[in-house]
């Protein structure tokens, strides 16, 4: 496996050399696998907002750096803004960010500034629609004639519609409903597999993370706290709930069954796994 | 109900009108009725575009009813000269807590309430020790707001509803931006708010495993009630409430769907406590 991304020992202060000065991003260093999902967690101020914004080159290391397919995306002005491309940063409530006449347009806006012909462009706002669900008619309307979720999608299949190599996600589900968010995630995943791109979705919902990451970096005062698979994550409940994060409810469940002696598996944080393990247990019972 | 303190009779309420015919089409609420008592603490469900957030901003009159009627404490929203009296009774927290802080000191913020009602100044230095005392804010009096974490700031709105002496806070999602330790502490808010002061709770919410705190879930969908009891009555219909777009706690899914495989466990459980106890039962270790 190669790193699309790597990072190392970045620093970020904010206010650097005024008396507030702030350490947001402490020399961090991770790479981040081709292809992988990954789910950012993190407290609010943990620094994990500050630190996605460099792994496009939105912001600039106070030191350190950070390498896309193995080179810097500090090398040269080129490459600063090739950076922007290869990776697709969609902020938090991307929808109050749609500006254009109409959805088709709007979803244009990200092709059109990589200068990529007429067709091309027609050709890759086709596909993100469809990714995101979105309908021939749709395309034609004001993006303000939208329902909440369609303007939601409409806006990360603007960045979809740039094709990047790494799809950053900044809270996408934050205030869809249940079946919305099952939506969304889905689409994520849809995305992933039929492009092979990479994923980081930043999210406050362990449940959300649960579903749809196969790996997950904890952010916690500016430091990489946990960097795993998401079952060896999740089985550190109590470090994750002194750095004000938590577990899926399901792995509460577990870890209250455990205590009580039932010999359930470790690393359970879907309903999906619980039910077949609760289901193993229960034969297992009936066989003695 | 006598003790009825919001009270909706038969509304309905329509943002669009259509250009030709003059009349007003796609109704987000279609003759809903249902009355909150005092003292209540209410969750209320439904999906995007279920009319739910519609009805919150009805209850102090932000949105008046096209057709029926809502009252606060008898007092009907649609009566102009009395809009303040209602304002004074139901405050509001919204889902972003960086669009209702206004002030520059954390302290200000909550005495904005009551200044405005043109309350005394040693009066107000009061509510307003009081009201931050209240949500665990005090210590944070003299800060910036904008340095505050979501959770503080999300504190620091329904401190100042506090502040006002309202009788009943209307929430609309007001820990759809918050990390987990900031959904726990306005949580906890909402249940000193109710067990403390006797504030009536509204609370609009995504998230399952709050809406089970609540004394009673109401359901929202197509500008409907459509459900209405106690949580453990209303989440005990799995197949209802994933129907309406909705979701149950993964406690109680857990425990559903190993009711349908076969296996005797009682699944009307709420919590991850309720659950363990119930496969702990089914598995015959108590």
């Amino acid at each position: 496996m190669s790193a699309v991304i790597s990072v190392k020992n970045l620093t970020h202060r904010y206010n650097e050399g005024l008396p507030h000065c702030h350490v947001a991003v402490d020399n961090v260093s991770f790479d981040i696998e081709k292809g992988d999902f990954i789910g950012l967690i993190g407290h609010t101020g943990s620094g994990k907002s500050t630190l996605v914004q460099h792994l496009n080159g939105l912001m600039k290391p106070s030191e350190g750096d950070v390498l896309i397919d193995g080179k810097s995306i500090w090398e040269s002005k080129k490459s600063v803004r090739a950076a922007k491309f290869k990776v697709g940063l969609c902020f938090q409530y991307p929808e109050y960010q749609l500006f254009e006449e109409t959805v088709e347009k709007d979803i244009a806006y990200g092709p059109k500034n990589m200068k990529l012909k007429e067709e091309e462009i027609r050709r890759r706002v086709a596909i993100a629609a469809s990714f995101v669900g979105l309908k021939p008619e749709h395309l034609m309307k004001s993006p303000f004639e939208l329902s909440g979720g369609e303007k939601r999608r409409a806006a990360i299949a603007g960045v979809m519609a740039m094709q990047p190599e790494v799809l950053i996600l900044d809270e996408p589900t934050a205030g869809l409903d249940p079946k919305g968010r099952d939506t969304v995630l889905n689409m994520i995943e849809n995305f992933r597999k039929s492009t092979g791109c990479t994923v980081i979705l930043v999210s406050h919902s362990m449940e959300d993370v649960a579903k749809a990451a196969s790996k997950v970096l904890v952010m916690n005062k500016g430091k990489v706290a946990m960097y795993d698979e998401t079952e060896k994550v999740f089985a550190r409940a109590e470090e994750l709930s002194e750095m004000g994060l938590n577990v899926p409810q399901v792995s509460k469940v577990f870890s209250i069954l455990r205590q009580k002696g039932l010999p359930v598996s470790d690393g359970i944080f879907t309903v999906d796994k619980a039910v077949e393990d609760i289901a193993r247990l229960m034969k297992g019972g009936k066989a003695k | 109900m006598d003790n009825a303190f919001i009270k909706f009779n038969n509304v309905t309420f329509s943002y669009t009108v259509d250009e030709e015919t003059g009349q007003r089409i796609k109704p987000a609420l279609k003759g809903i009725s249902f009355e909150i008592p005092k003292g209540q603490f209410i969750a209320i469900l439904g999906h995007n575009g279920s009319g739910k957030s519609t009805a919150a901003k009805m209850m102090n009159g932000l949105v008046i009813p096209d057709e029926g009627e809502v009252t606060v404490d008898g007092i009907p929203t649609s009566d102009e000269k009395r809009i303040i009296d209602i304002r004074k009774k139901v405050g509001m927290v919204f889902q972003n807590p960086d669009n209702q802080l206004v002030a520059t000191i954390v302290e200000d913020d909550v005495a904005f309430g009551p200044e405005n009602l043109g309350v005394e100044p040693a009066e107000i230095r009061k509510r307003v020790d009081d009201a931050l005392k209240a949500v665990g804010m005090y210590e944070f009096k003299d800060r910036e707001p904008h340095k505050l974490s979501g959770g503080q700031k999300q504190r620091v709105a329904i401190a100042g509803a506090i502040a006002m002496q309202t009788e009943c806070i209307v929430m609309d999602e007001p820990t759809a931006m918050l990390d987990p330790r900031g959904r726990e502490e306005v949580m906890k808010t909402i249940k000193m708010l109710r067990d403390e002061l006797g504030v009536t709770v509204i609370l609009i919410t995504h998230y399952m495993d709050e809406a089970v705190k609540a004394d009673r879930v109401l359901i929202i969908n197509s500008g409907k009630a459509v459900a209405d009891g106690t949580p453990r009555e209303i989440f005990k219909d799995v197949e209802l409430i994933k129907s309406l777009g909705l979701d149950v706690p993964q406690a109680t899914e857990l425990a559903y769907r190993l009711n349908k495989l076969g296996y005797k466990i009682d699944y009307s459980v709420l919590d991850e406590k309720e659950c363990a106890d119930a496969i702990l039962r089914l598995a015959g270790v108590v």
